[in-house]
């Protein structure tokens, strides 16, 4: 696949390369021009025009292809001047060197043409010798500047890729972290694709419902579905006679449990370099806050109302919707209805009320409340 | 006529001259041999009959590029002098300045035409 991007590349930048040698000669006089023509025929492909007309007509066609005009002044239907007057206008100057060669070097018109943007002016008779070193000088100082350019262009791309890849790869490593621990806990690895998925939905329910604190952008809504998906990692510091004890927990066992949310921040804070990613600063959140409630009755930090952040707030939803409604090894599933409507009746804690409205939009309709 | 001999003649510098053609003598006397039939000097006249000096002005200016790249160098300070009195506006000398670019290229066509291909 990059290799592929990258031979791409290579292949754009060679026909680059090779597609800008071809000199436009532009001389209403034959003469004029096989002289012209003569002095670069070894090395580049020529073109002739007869007039500014013509030549613009060339060079419209496919500037890139221009690797520089030799222009004379005094000609019928378009002269000179007029030609680079419609270059300038097109912003082709910039683009293709243009050279002057004329008879007539007087310092107002030599002025006149360097102001526009041509690159140098050469007097007729022309010295081939001269003129191929001026015309060459600048003709390869123009592809070094493009071969410059393109190699950036090919660096930023190659870049680009190893970038996102980088993130393929972190977001592998998180999710092979989290589902090792869900197989702790009894559950399967789509626990975690659950709570991801339903993390965007109900987040992008929140930014469709405009309220406030909930315009996040589409890169913030990746970033926490991506932390939601860690809300759990203190799980493995929890011994197995709790975390799968079928019954209820007693109040001991209870507070054990509890520390799952402040061991899986510990767990987080010792991952290098993490402080400064988003993601691991949403999960240290997510990963803290995700058994608080509403009504200040959750734990650890017994926080309340907008105390919890919103996204805290909404992998809290949606574990206790995932949990509902998939079988664990204390309880059997309930229909996505009866899960709906325990939650909206209040039975599984207190809940922001704008998450609720969100929940209903992305949830409720789908399961039929 | 040699190429040689006819450079002497047309007081041409054959070196430099050639050196623009490539140092290809054939292509050189392709362009001289054309030079009789070329029509901008009919047009510089008939121009200055009708005392259309932006004309005489563009007709004199091509001839004059003309003569610089064959070695004509008579002819080519001829003509320049026809074109800077149009620029200065001393169209009044002008009749006086163009038996010389008359002269200079009736000489440069009676040469040429003794050119042996």
């Amino acid at each position: 696949m990059i290799a592929r991007a990258l031979e791409e590349a290579e292949d754009k930048h060679q026909t680059q390369r090779h597609g800008r040698n071809t000199i436009l000669v532009v001389d209403d006089m034959e003469l004029n021009r096989a002289i012209l023509c003569e002095a670069f025929r070894e090395d580049y492909d020529l073109l002739e025009a007869e007039n500014g007309q013509q030549a613009l007509e060339i060079i419209c066609r496919d500037p890139d292809a221009i690797a520089a005009v030799l222009l004379d002044v005094v000609m019928p239907v378009m002269d000179g001047f007029q030609l680079l007057e419609e270059l300038y206008q097109r912003q082709l100057l910039s683009r293709v060197p243009v050279f002057i060669i004329t008879a007539d070097c007087s310092e107002k018109k030599m002025r006149q043409g360097y102001d526009m943007g041509v690159m140098d002016i050469i007097s007729k008779p022309v010295v081939p010798y001269f003129l191929r070193r001026r015309v060459s000088s600048v003709v390869e100082l123009y592809q070094a500047r493009e071969r410059l350019s393109s190699l950036v262009n090919r660096q930023e791309e190659k870049l680009e890729i190893q970038a996102r890849e980088i993130q393929e790869l972190n977001l592998s490593i998180i999710e092979a972290l989290s589902t090792a621990i869900e197989f702790r806990d009894c559950e399967s690895g789509e626990h975690v694709q659950r709570i991801h998925d339903l993390t965007v939905q109900l987040l992008e329910g929140l930014r469709e419902g405009g309220f406030e604190g909930c315009a996040f952008t589409d890169e913030q809504i990746e970033q926490i579905a991506t932390a939601a998906i860690m809300h759990d990692v203190g799980k493995i510091s929890i011994p197995d006679s709790i975390l799968n004890k079928p019954g209820r927990l007693t109040p001991e066992e209870f507070e054990v449990m509890k520390t799952h949310t402040i061991k899986g921040c510990e767990l987080l804070e010792k991952i290098p370099k993490s402080k400064d990613n988003p993601i691991y600063q949403y999960a240290y959140d997510i990963c803290r806050h995700h058994h608080e409630r509403w009504d200040g009755k959750g734990y650890p930090d017994g926080l309340r109302g907008e105390e919890i952040s919103i996204w805290a707030q909404v992998v809290s939803l949606a574990d206790v919707y995932d949990a509902l409604t998939n079988e664990r090894c204390y309880k059997l599933p309930f229909t996505q209805q009866e899960a709906f409507g325990m939650i909206m009746g209040g039975q599984c804690g207190a809940f922001n009320p704008n998450l609720l409205k969100a929940f209903q939009t992305v949830i409720g309709e789908k399961a039929g409340a | 006529m040699k190429l040689e001999q006819a450079a002497d003649s047309l007081k041409m510098d054959l070196k430099t001259t050639l050196s623009r053609f490539g140092g290809q003598e054939q292509l050189l006397m392709r362009f001289l041999t054309r030079l009789p039939g070329d029509p901008t000097f009919r047009q510089l006249e008939d121009a200055m009959a009708a005392k259309d000096w932006k004309m005489v002005e563009m007709s004199a200016h091509t001839l004059k590029g003309v003569a610089a790249n064959l070695g004509l160098e008579e002819l080519r300070f001829a003509c320049d002098a026809v074109v800077v009195a149009v620029r200065q506006g001393r169209t009044e000398q002008l009749p006086q300045l163009m038996p010389a670019v008359r002269e200079a290229f009736e000489s440069a066509c009676r040469i040429i035409g003794q050119l042996e291909g």
